[in-house]
């Protein structure tokens, strides 16, 4: 390689530099002569004299026992270097070429940049290669430990067998719900676990919570929007008669609402990091990522089993091809499979092997956190502190990603991800093959005819080239982009990885198998040729699988009630909490698996327990670990959106489809993806899961309420509360809109103001205004009148109220 | 909603109503409130001088052999074909071919009594070098905008990490009751965009609030939602009624801390809308001043308002004043590939107020307390892009420049190799630089962590040193 860099064409001058800044050694202890290479090699060539102080001075501040070894290596005893450190021997004796330690000190390209505190003078550089070229005579004796040394404060983690007998690895338990004194309280066996717990306490649950206030908590919990006045009406009569049957219909209506779908798929973006930009850097449209969002949003709609949810997300694009002629499902597949390249991912990163690594790094973290619990991204660099995790475990999945490829060509300035057409109906195909066919012939036409006119002056050819261009204006109109998704493939030639030591990319250590973690004791067997990433993802999916399992029914327990069993929903390790009931816990995943993989007949059996529909304790009652109440929550930014919209009667409630006018295909050097990102309008009034999910440009509201961080995996929402969200709901034209149209609606609806207020409350808050608040408004109102702009000034007060942000 | 985060800044009593409350981050924000600041996680660790900084982000990369770090070699070997290593084809291919030498634009000079050398591309900056610590030996992560930017100001140039704003917020809290800790003037959505005053996984009341956009005219920038839609006695019913109904619901509730949360931060905001938009007017700023920093409607004038704005929000408080010199493109203002010339245009934009913020801070006694730091994501290559009349990016070696808040005055530190592109003396990496600012400001950057995924996260992730020569 011709690497040698300004440096050597000005050695002279720094030279001069380095002597007058920095003093390295003495005259007399410095021989400033090159040893010549036909220098007869002598038994110690000056080691004593020359390179042992160069060493003190310049290496052994890092690179030496008592200190922080320096990627490991030792330079003080002749076995340190002879062994050699995170990047193995540094010296290879009379080989200066092949000698890590001298290639770091010319900065050679690749190498470490060796002192990294100022580069040697010329001179200093030969003489040190000039000893290892004689052979490297160095007579200092010593042993040096080779097992390799935790970061500094870093305890030794789990054993892989102490792992598997951990409470979230362990294999689930088959526990029988306890008996309990008041089974008359029960409704579902859900219900005597936790009152088995609350016995034994002392403590006694809830009353079940008002009508009213239950049909909007099921509302929102299972569809993210409030009932209308009417719906609570008719669910609070129905409830007067028969409590359970009224919760059970309301359930199962809520359950075959295709805006369930909308929620629960929207929690499960959040885990998947779901966004339609890169973000990173510069930051590119992901034109086909709506495809991705309306799969999950279909696939919870039709409650697909969790490990036919899980699978194609995973490996969709294996299994493709595999045992289906169904168009649909072939295209499902594909589509899902954009879970693994939906990351905040820096195309623009100039270091492409690198990059590569970054990326497997993201998705393990991803489906770590999403799927198991785990923050396996801290092996990247070191065994795990705390969990049974090795840094060999981690490149054995990280083989099985650097066996996938996730971008379409890594060596682009800007590299892009990879799109795969999708198949399309038989008579769209045919179609576009005819177009196509005539379009050529067409062009072969226009061809043949401008030579013509060029050679022969213009007549009957000039009206035949009008024709020609307007037939091939209509077909090319007709010939729409053929649809593609963002997909990831296997490598053709899939592989084991090696160990990147302390995480660099270029610090290579030995090669590990792909597999699962030790401390899952599975062989994935994985066949020859494939990557094995269908083979971890149906072993993610598998019921026998205890941790995914004991995940996923925490995670569905939680999107209920605001807390999980296990109240660190996205850490299953040593780290994270232990889960309160345990057993409910296995029992929650058993019954899961139970009911075909299948998440709405879960939910179902959640809600209609007496431990959901208890009421809000009140503050100095309640308690997160026990579920004696129902906790107060706020809402999310969505449900504050959707909720005000929905109130304004201004609520899109269209399904689906393309998010981002103009998405598509744009060069990642072109600067029209960054134009629609930042100078993007958010004014559409479709339900929030739709709207587009930029990563670099949030709406305001997203980003006032607490909309989860979009490029990571997130199982939970923060809570925030600060003056930014008061100003928003104070002063936002958006809400100063919605809450004129919320007046306007309240005025033509009710005739009183009585009835109006009463219609204002129940469409904001889903209640009538308390008595204090009712005689604030009365005052407010007596001080105004009851202008339009009264109405919108009041029902903004209303938002702007601590109730409209909660839900009880 | 699962965030349990206690920061330890916090007082017994406060603590004790934590406990009482017993819930989440709701709360914590709620005790922040109270004292009206964003808690302080930790408090300063160390002695230390510099109480606020100003960072003047001078967006695309300023050549250093253009502007702070003469090299006269590239003058004699000017045109030259010479086998530099290359970063970016280095980084892409493994090889690199020969460049041609490419002579800086503007003559340098030995300035103030420190004689400290300032190229005539900022004139005005020359004439405060008796104030400036300049760092000739940076070098930094990432050789492309993206990831140098990121890793600049969140430590990491593709992971997901706080920002360094939000960090400071996190550590020292705020010093004011009617304002946030810290804010992002004219930030670029381009290059990382908020992620680059973002607060990742550190609570969101860390987040900068950026005043205004890049693109924007700083006369018609301001805080989001600061304005009431409306005004007089309607209004004023209005504030009273919303008193009225949430005094009613906090009856329904006695000890809800979540709900007096929501009250007290209302009344944040209410304290806001009348005092922010007194902090961002500069009405009542003498001719003087207007004109020292070159608000007079020529090419520094958007630059100027800018930097007077953010010495207007240390005054009022702020921690952190994040300026940025910046467009929304991919290769932003000072970005000259193709064309060093108009190196001379950016100059003339900002050269005039960036000397006049340290020349105002300084004459109101400011600059003893706070850090003015200019610089870039990167450098610029000391030859020719593609045998043109550009440079391209160089994060091997580059200038920056710190003034005030302790640092040493009239000093240069470091140096790079004779054509001005490798760090090879004294050399002060990103992270390195970071902690020294951290260690300004009283912060130990091993110290002032935040527990995520399974472990402790900073800033200086495993790496950064302390620079102790920098400081006076």
């Amino acid at each position: 390689m011709a690497v040698t860099g300004a440096w050597w064409i000005g050695s002279a001058t720094v030279a001069g530099a380095i002597a007058g800044g920095i003093v390295l050694l003495s005259p007399g202890s410095f021989p400033l002569s090159f040893a010549a290479e036909s220098e007869p090699a002598v038994v110690d060539p000056g080691f004593t004299e020359s390179i042992a102080p160069l060493l003190a001075a310049r290496c052994l501040g890092c690179h030496a026992a008592d200190e922080e070894i320096s990627g490991g290596l030792r330079l003080d005893l002749r076995d340190g270097w002879a062994q050699g450190g995170d990047s193995g021997p540094a010296i290879v004796p009379g080989e200066p070429d092949q000698s890590l330690l001298i290639r770091a000190i010319r900065w050679e390209a690749g190498a470490p940049q060796m002192p990294p505190d100022g580069k040697l003078a010329p001179e200093e550089i030969e003489l040190v290669a000039a000893w290892v070229r004689r052979g490297a005579h160095d007579p200092r004796e010593g042993f040096v430990d080779p097992r390799p040394r935790l970061l500094p404060g870093q305890a030794q983690g789990m054993t892989a067998a102490e792992g598997g007998r951990f409470w979230s690895v362990a294999p689930l338990a088959a526990p029988t719900p306890p008996a309990v004194a008041d089974p008359a309280w029960n409704r579902t066996p859900i219900d005597r676990f936790i009152r088995a717990r609350l016995d034994a306490a002392g403590l006694r649950p809830q009353a079940e919570a008002a009508p009213e206030v239950l049909v909007r908590r099921i509302s929102e919990d299972l569809i993210g929007l409030p009932p209308t006045p009417e719906q609570s009406d008719a669910f609070v009569a129905k409830h007067a008669r028969d409590a359970d049957g009224a919760v059970a219909d309301l359930v199962d209506h809520l359950l075959a609402d295709p805006a369930f779908g909308e929620r629960f798929g929207r929690h499960w973006l959040d885990l998947a990091r779901f966004a339609e930009s890169s973000g990173g850097g510069r930051t590119l449209l992901f034109k086909d990522a709506w495809r991705y969002r309306d799969w999950v949003i279909a696939a919870v709609n039709a409650d697909l089993p969790y490990d036919r949810f899980v699978v194609p997300q995973l490996a969709g694009d294996l299994l493709a091809a595999d045992g289906t002629a169904d168009p649909a499902t072939i295209e499902g597949n594909l589509v899902a499979s954009g879970f693994l390249a939906l990351g905040p991912t820096n195309y623009e990163e100039q270091e492409k092997a690198q990059l590569r690594f970054d990326i497997i790094d993201e998705q393990l973290e991803t489906i770590g956190r999403t799927f198991l619990g785990l923050s396996i991204g801290c092996c990247r660099c070191h065994d795990h502190p705390s969990d049974p995790l090795s840094q060999a475990d981690y490149y054995g999945l990280a083989g099985i990603f650097a066996s996938t490829r996730t971008l379409f060509n890594e060596t682009d300035n800007v590299a892009r991800w990879i799109a795969r057409p999708l198949p399309e109906p038989a008579e769209i195909a045919s179609r576009r093959a005819e177009i196509e066919a005539r379009v050529a012939l067409l062009k072969v036409e226009r061809t043949t005819i401008k030579q013509e006119i060029t050679d022969s002056p213009p007549g009957a050819a000039t009206a035949r080239l009008v024709e020609i261009e307007a037939e091939l204006g209509r077909l090319n109109a007709e010939l729409l982009p053929r649809p593609t998704a963002m997909v990831v493939e296997d490598h053709p030639t899939p592989g084991d990885a090696a160990i990147r030591v302390r995480g660099v990319e270029k610090n290579r250590g030995r090669v590990v198998p792909r597999g699962l973690p030790e401390v899952f004791a599975t062989d994935l067997a994985i066949p020859a040729g494939s990557s094995g990433r269908r083979e971890l993802a149906e072993w993610i999916g598998s019921r026998e699988s205890a941790l995914p399992r004991r995940v996923i029914a925490n995670r569905v327990w939680a999107w209920l009630f605001g807390h999980g069993i296990v109240p660190t929903v996205d850490n299953f390790g040593a780290s994270g909490e232990r889960p309160s009931h345990p057993e409910l816990l296995d029992w929650l995943a058993r019954r899961f698996a139970e009911q075909g993989s299948r998440l709405k007949p879960l939910v179902r059996e959640i809600v209609l327990s007496r431990t959901y529909r208890q009421a809000v304790a009140p503050p100095s009652e309640a308690d997160r670990g026990l579920w004696s109440g129902a906790l107060r929550r706020r809402l999310d930014a969505e449900q504050i959106r959707d909720g005000l919209l929905a109130a304004a009667g201004r609520l899109d409630r269209t399904l689906g489809g393309l998010s981002i006018a103009g998405a598509g295909e744009i060069d990642a050097n072109d600067t029209a993806a960054q134009t629609i990102e930042y100078g993007y309008v958010f004014d559409d009034v479709r339900r929030s899961v739709y709207t587009p999910a930029f990563r670099n440009r949030r709406p305001p509201l997203f980003e006032a309420f607490d909309f989860a961080d979009i490029n990571a995996s997130a199982g939970g929402r923060q809570a925030s509360t600060v003056a930014v969200q008061a100003l928003f709901l104070g002063n936002d034209p958006f809400v100063v809109e919605a809450c004129r149209a919320v007046a306007q609606r309240v005025r033509a609806e009710a005739l009183t103001d009585e009835d109006r207020l009463d219609r204002a409350f129940r469409l904001l808050v889903g209640r009538r205004p308390s008595a204090g608040e009712r005689s604030a408004a009365v005052d407010f109102l007596a001080r105004v009148g009851g202008e339009p702009e009264a109405w919108a000034v009041l029902c903004q007060a209303i938002v702007s109220s601590p109730d409209f942000r909660f839900l009880d | 909603m699962f965030s349990t985060i206690v920061p330890a800044g916090i007082t017994r009593s406060r603590r004790a109503a934590l406990a009482r409350a017993g819930c989440g981050f709701g709360a914590i924000a709620w005790a922040g409130l109270q004292a009206g600041t964003a808690p302080a996680a930790t408090g300063p660790h160390l002695p230390h001088r510099a109480k606020r900084m100003i960072f003047l982000f001078m967006a695309g990369g300023v050549s250093q052999v253009d502007s702070f770090d003469p090299k006269p070699r590239l003058t004699a070997d000017d045109g030259k074909q010479m086998p530099f290593g290359d970063l970016r084809s280095l980084a892409k291919t493994g090889t690199s071919p020969p460049q041609r030498v490419m002579k800086p634009l503007w003559r340098f000079a030995r300035r103030g009594e420190s004689g400290l050398w300032v190229s005539d591309l900022f004139p005005e900056i020359a004439g405060i070098a008796d104030d400036l610590c300049v760092v000739r030996s940076l070098h930094t992560e990432g050789i492309a905008h993206g990831p140098a930017t990121l890793f600049l100001h969140c430590g990491a140039t593709t992971a997901v990490r706080p920002s360094l704003g939000a960090w400071l917020d996190y550590g020292l809290g705020t010093e004011n009751t009617d304002l946030p800790g810290f804010v992002s003037l004219a930030p670029s959505l381009g290059n990382g965009g908020p992620r680059n005053h973002g607060t990742a996984f550190l609570p969101p009341i860390h987040q900068g609030t950026p005043i205004g956009r890049a693109g924007l005219p700083a006369r018609e920038s301001g805080i989001r939602n600061l304005a009431p839609p409306r005004g007089g006695p309607l209004a004023a019913a209005g504030r009273e009624l919303l008193t009225g109904i949430g005094a009613a619901q906090a009856a329904a509730r006695p000890g809800d801390a979540e709900i007096e949360a929501v009250i007290a931060a209302g009344e944040l905001a209410a304290r806001m809308e009348s005092v922010a938009p007194g902090v961002l007017d500069p009405a009542g700023e003498t001719a003087e001043t207007l004109a020292l920093y070159g608000i007079d409607g020529g090419p520094a004038d958007n630059f100027g308002r800018q930097c007077l704005l953010a010495r207007r929000l240390c005054e009022a408080g702020v921690r952190f004043v994040q300026v940025n010199y910046t467009d929304n493109s991919n290769n932003p203002a000072w970005d000259q590939h193709a064309d060093m010339p108009k190196h001379a245009l950016h100059a003339r934009a900002t050269d005039r107020p960036v000397a006049a913020l340290v020349r105002d801070l300084k004459r109101r006694g400011l600059l003893d307390d706070t850090i003015v730091w200019w610089g870039s994501e990167f450098g610029r290559t000391p030859y020719a892009q593609e045998n043109g009349t550009g440079r391209d990016h160089n994060p091997a070696g580059f200038s920056v420049w710190v003034a005030g808040g302790g640092f040493r005055a009239g000093h240069a530190h470091g140096e790079t190799d004779d054509f001005g592109h490798h760090a090879v003396v004294d050399r002060v990496h990103m992270h390195d630089l970071h902690a020294t600012l951290f260690a300004a400001l009283g912060l130990d950057h091993t110290r002032l962590t935040f527990r995520h995924a399974g472990r402790d996260h900073r800033l200086t992730d495993v790496a950064g040193r302390v620079e102790g020569r920098l400081f006076a």
